[in-house]
């Protein structure tokens, strides 16, 4: 390099004054790691991010279950020939090109390949679950018309009739664990949805999805029904399968407490302590049917287990999805806390009456002993502290999040 | 993991890749929203499974095709627009003789053209050989140092080296 060039550099190494400020570096760190939260890596993502066709689910059908040689051996070719495209549709949701092969190609096979009522009870239960996801992606990305919430509406209703009528077989066999846990996970799943998609409706969806709230209000209401009479004279030949309630209440509580450990930071302070206070109630619930199964009350053992195993679905459910929604809706400039709130004040007594039925001796015991932790009386004071901080937030900060907003909505080609 | 790895990117290179942005779009705000979009996209890349140990060139190759496709869209904003598009002197240095400096060097490389600024940059600033350059902005060794060399000479006169 001579002279010139030497001189030329240091002209030019001025511009190294140019940095990224550290309001805007701080800023970029965290938008960048929620970023990254939001767009979890395919290869290993957990949870809903990692949505894969068994492949292996064939080859094992074709050595457990030689009977089933032939289709397994179909499913398997059509598995191996369409696999890429098999695996791109799982994330597809209703009116994408994709989503008719999740449906009819990829779940069908997972059904075909599911054996015994238990497993195929789970399975329906999971599927419910899948819908109300997509529902979920839908509203919030403002694509949730009247059209795709019927379609929805409708597959959610076979979904959660099948999910029924295979509990009421497990429950007639006595396999009181797997009716209970279908049972339980759907209404705590459906009813934190409903209360999600309700928020996300009326803000983001145009309230198109008004029909599909009110079908998955009345699937839960029926379900609830179901809880309370199949919760009668409960004899001691069944304590086997009310211990394993019992213990799947640990299970989903474990599940839950790592969801909300999860969500810490990604969701409002407020939305934190309400679910915690579901969370300990879920575990109060838990340890009032441990109690009341040593002391051989079995009926009341069984119900305080499914509350148990309800609440901590919900709290899973709805740390998960407001932890994925979170980034999503404030990229849109809406607070989320604000569009739940507005959900809330809109509530029905339908639901109400739904989560009376079905609160146990223990939770109306513990009803005066700490504030109410049910979704449908949110503690107002939290709510009302959201809305003031999001009204008394700062124009720069408002313009922050419309910068990233725009760059997020641009990057997802909204 | 990657997420580790994709943070550790930006921390490296974040600066650079601002930098970067300022002097091919000369707006402090779109050139952080550039910024912002590079890493985004470099996440896209991690998350397909890629594995790169040398991300800084993907990192250029994204900016130089965000700007290309800005450049499509508007108009060069002229110099004198600079400070009102929110283009502002480092603030961390108050120093009058180095803030004039800083406006001297700047304003000789805004009359440059936009494809010079950038091989200056890299050149230069980045220290990234015609090689490296060239499969930033995909064009061959040759080219970039044909480039460099008309651009530098062009530089010179504007600061009367």
């Amino acid at each position: 390099m001579n002279t010139h060039d030497s001189q030329l550099k240091k002209n030019l190494e001025r511009l190294n004054e140019v940095r990224l400020s550290d309001a805007a570096r701080g800023r970029f760190t965290t938008n960048l790691k929620n970023y990254a939260a939001f767009h979890p890596l395919r290869e290993t993502g957990q949870g809903r991010f990692k949505k894969q066709v068994p492949f292996i689910g064939p080859v094992i059908t074709l050595i457990t279950h030689p009977k089933h040689f032939m289709p397994a051996l179909i499913i398997t070719f059509a598995l191996l020939a369409g696999g890429g495209t098999s695996l791109a549709a799982q994330n597809a949701v209703p009116g994408e090109i994709l989503y008719p092969i999740k449906i009819d190609v990829n779940e069908k096979i997972i059904s075909a390949l599911t054996v015994g009522d238990e497993a195929k009870a789970t399975l329906q239960a999971k599927l419910a679950k899948e819908r109300l996801e997509e529902a979920e992606d839908l509203a919030a990305d403002g694509k949730l018309d009247a059209e795709l919430a019927l379609a929805l509406a409708t597959d959610l209703k076979t979904h959660s009739d099948r999910a029924e009528v295979l509990s009421k077989k497990l429950e007639a066999r006595g396999d009181l664990k797997t009716s209970g846990n279908v049972r339980s996970t759907i209404e705590g799943t459906f009813r934190s949805y409903a209360e999600v998609l309700s928020g996300l409706n009326v803000g983001v969806s145009g309230n198109n999805g008004v029909s599909l709230i009110s079908d998955i209000r009345t699937y839960l209401n029926a379900h609830t029904d179901h809880n309370a009479t199949s919760t009668t004279e409960l004899s001691a030949d069944l304590s086997a399968s009310i211990k394993g309630t019992v213990e799947y209440a640990d299970i989903a509580i474990a599940r839950a407490s790592s969801s909300l450990e999860s969500a810490e930071g990604k969701i409002s302070a407020g939305a934190y302590a309400e679910l915690e206070a579901k969370l300990d109630a879920a575990i109060a619930a838990h340890a009032a049917a441990e109690i009341a199964f040593a002391a051989k009350s079995y009926t009341e053992a069984y119900a305080e287990a499914r509350t148990a195993i309800r609440l901590a679905t919900q709290v899973q459910t709805k740390a998960t999805s407001m932890s994925h929604l979170k980034v999503k809706v404030e990229a849109a400039g809406l607070d989320l806390d604000t569009l739940l709130e507005s959900n809330n004040k809109m509530k029905d007594e339908q639901d109400e009456e739904a989560e009376a039925a079905t609160t146990t001796p223990s939770e109306n015991k513990k009803s005066d002993q700490r504030p109410r932790h049910s979704e449908e009386e949110p503690q107002p004071n939290e709510h009302s502290t959201n809305i003031e901080a999001s009204q008394e937030s700062s124009v720069e900060v408002e313009e922050e999040k419309l910068n990233f907003g725009q760059s997020l909505r641009a990057t997802l080609g909204l | 993991m990657q997420e580790a790895r994709f943070m550790e990117a930006f921390s490296l290179y974040g600066d650079a890749i601002y930098r970067f942005c300022v002097v091919k779009v000369s707006n402090k705000e779109l050139a952080e929203d550039m910024t912002q979009e590079v890493f985004m996209r470099y996440w896209q890349y991690l998350r397909d499974g890629k594995e790169l140990t040398h991300p800084r060139a993907l990192l250029y190759t994204i900016a130089h095709n965000l700007a290309k496709d800005w450049y499509k869209r508007k108009k060069a904003i002229s110099l004198d627009d600079r400070l009102a598009d929110g283009h502002e002197p480092p603030t961390t240095d108050n120093d009058a003789e180095l803030l004039a400096e800083y406006e001297e060097v700047l304003t000789a490389m805004q009359e440059l053209e936009e494809k010079d600024r950038e091989v200056l940059v890299l050149r230069y600033l980045e220290g990234l050989s015609p090689k490296e350059i060239g499969t930033i902005l995909n064009e061959t060794a040759n080219v970039v140092s044909v480039r460099l060399n008309r651009a530098t000479k062009r530089l010179r006169l504007t600061l009367r080296i």
